[in-house]
């Protein structure tokens, strides 16, 4: 992010954050996002394009995007990158078979130069579920521990229940406001 | 300073003269402070309106259409640039695009979702286009490839490499498909020409995998919570309703009658669903697979369908996203719906 763009954040009244998340497909991105926006999730289909929603939350106006994961749209996730402060990815923790896919996009995605700025909140999704992994093995998987040229940190959480999305939501955008808003 | 020499110039006058010109001039000089302040705030008006404008929807939407038309303007332009520019040609045209994929980033914050759909859409049409263009223009090295791979023995060694690559590629997915079967809580694999019947104390509440069958035919009386088909040749598959998702994956000429809350089939062809499904299907990297509304019955799948809580009366079996096909104006030519003369609407022998 260009000091222009911190400028013009610090000018703005309205506390704006340009969220991004991504994901592979069947991650629960579109689930997640409803769930925190308090809609129903259960005739959610797989995300052709995106869905755009702006939040309202402790004071901050939101802004997330969520891109479809299914591998053809891959390819347009960089449409999205720009001016993007923080980057939830989410992981479907039950799906262990394509978790070397997962680690793979996402450490593609950290190389961008476009987002090289954000904040990268990792959601370890689908925790309800009896057969999914625990954060922590989650974190070993995705080799997080490599990453050093982002904040990040790794949440467990479940979109049906709504367990522990509020703490990652809350977490992402005090990394983010103790970066962009501290002047105010 | 007109008026302060005024001021000086009346000292010799008399008092009661001087301060009426007293009073005089400094009620032309608040009457000056008020039309100089008018005049600031007429400018401000103004200076506001116009970037106003430039927030407004109006202007986004022309700013955005002629930055399109000049763009597709360079496209046209193509066939005009030498070869040796067309490299730089097409990447000024990749700039450009870009640049108004920021705009449209920076604009989105006032805009309608309506409208940033629409731009985005455009942009991405825009996109393609140019890559289609540039492969048409400046194919990729497919052919110098062929030719030096003949004379020189070092490609040969990329061939070998390729063929490694493939071959590790393919292990890796027996991996894969093995450790598939061994994380499934109920899971039928590996058979041919057989008939498997599963009932409701073995699959409900469960994730079942149907794996690698051939010539077969599953029924599954119960909901699992998720049902997994992979790499089914010639199989027929009735089950009763899931209340998550269904993942087809590499299956061929299978007959596939379920109900679910999702349908997601990959890489897979020349199949019929009988479908149930409540939210939306979707398909990708799949063709030739037709779709009929769910028609399978067993005692007990009234009981099943409420337990689940999947709802019956919404069925959206013929409303397909294909992931291969982003054209809406077009129907994708990858699934189809089975006419009604030629549904199966009963299924037991």
């Amino acid at each position: 992010m260009g000091l222009l763009t911190i400028l013009k954040k610090m000018k703005q009244k309205e506390k704006e954050v340009r969220l991004l998340m991504l994901g592979l497909d069947n991650a629960g991105k579109t689930t997640i996002l409803k769930k925190f926006n308090g809609e129903d999730i259960d005739t959610i289909s797989p995300t052709l394009g995106f869905n755009i929603k702006t939040l309202e939350h402790r004071g901050f106006k939101l802004n997330v995007w969520d891109v479809g994961g299914q591998k053809s749209l891959r390819s347009y996730w960089r449409n999205y990158f720009e001016s993007t402060d923080g980057l939830i990815w989410v992981v479907d923790s039950a799906d262990k078979r394509r978790l070397q896919d997962c680690k793979q996009e996402l450490h593609s995605l950290l190389l961008e130069e476009r987002l090289a700025g954000a904040t990268l909140l990792v959601f370890a999704n689908k925790q309800d579920l009896p057969g999914s992994l625990p954060s922590e093995e989650i974190r070993q998987a995705l080799e997080l521990d490599e990453i050093k040229s982002h904040h990040w940190m790794i949440c467990g959480c479940s979109a049906v229940t709504g367990d522990n999305l509020l703490l990652g939501i809350d977490w992402i955008i005090d990394d983010i406001a103790s970066r962009i808003f501290t002047m105010d | 300073m007109a008026d302060t020499n005024q001021v000086y110039g009346s000292g010799d006058q008399k008092i009661p003269a001087l301060a009426e010109k007293m009073e005089k001039i400094t009620d032309r000089l608040l009457r000056r402070e008020e039309q100089r302040q008018a005049e600031l705030e007429k400018k401000r008006i103004e200076r506001e309106n116009a970037s106003l404008k430039q927030e407004s929807a109006d202007y986004f939407s022309s700013a955005f259409q002629e930055a399109r038309q000049k763009i597709e303007q360079k496209m046209i332009g193509v066939e005009q640039v030498t070869r040796s520019k067309m490299i730089d040609y097409f990447d000024e045209i990749s700039a450009d695009i870009q640049q108004l994929q920021k705009f449209v980033s920076d604009s989105a914050m006032f805009l309608p979702s309506y409208d940033i759909k629409v731009a985005q859409e455009a942009i991405t049409k825009l996109q393609q286009a140019v890559t289609e263009k540039r492969d048409e223009k400046m194919p990729k090295k497919k052919f110098t490839f062929k030719s030096r791979r003949k004379d020189t023995g070092q490609s040969e060694g990329t061939v070998d490499v390729d063929a490694a690559k493939k071959n590790v590629s393919i292990c890796a997915h027996m991996a894969q498909v093995i450790s598939d079967t061994g994380k499934m809580e109920c899971s039928v694999s590996d058979k041919k020409a057989e008939k498997v019947s599963l009932d409701e104390t073995e699959v409900n509440g469960k994730d079942v995998g149907l794996f690698r069958l051939v010539d077969s035919v599953v029924k599954v009386r119960g909901s699992p919570s998720a049902l997994h088909i992979n790499s089914l040749t010639n199989c027929k598959v009735f089950c009763g309703p899931v209340p998550g998702s269904i993942f087809v994956d590499e299956c061929v000429n299978c007959i596939l009658v379920v109900s679910c809350q999702q349908l997601r089939v990959h890489h897979t062809t020349d199949t019929q669903f009988y479908l149930h499904v409540t939210s939306r299907a979707i398909i990708e990297d799949t063709t030739r697979v037709e779709f009929a509304p769910y028609t399978w019955s067993y005692v007990g799948i009234d009981q099943h369908f409420s337990a689940t809580g999947l709802e019956r009366k919404r069925n959206t079996w013929d409303d397909v996203d294909d992931f291969n096909w982003l054209a809406s104006d077009k129907h994708s030519p990858n699934w189809s719906l089975i006419p009604e003369k030629k549904r199966v609407t009963s299924w037991d022998p």
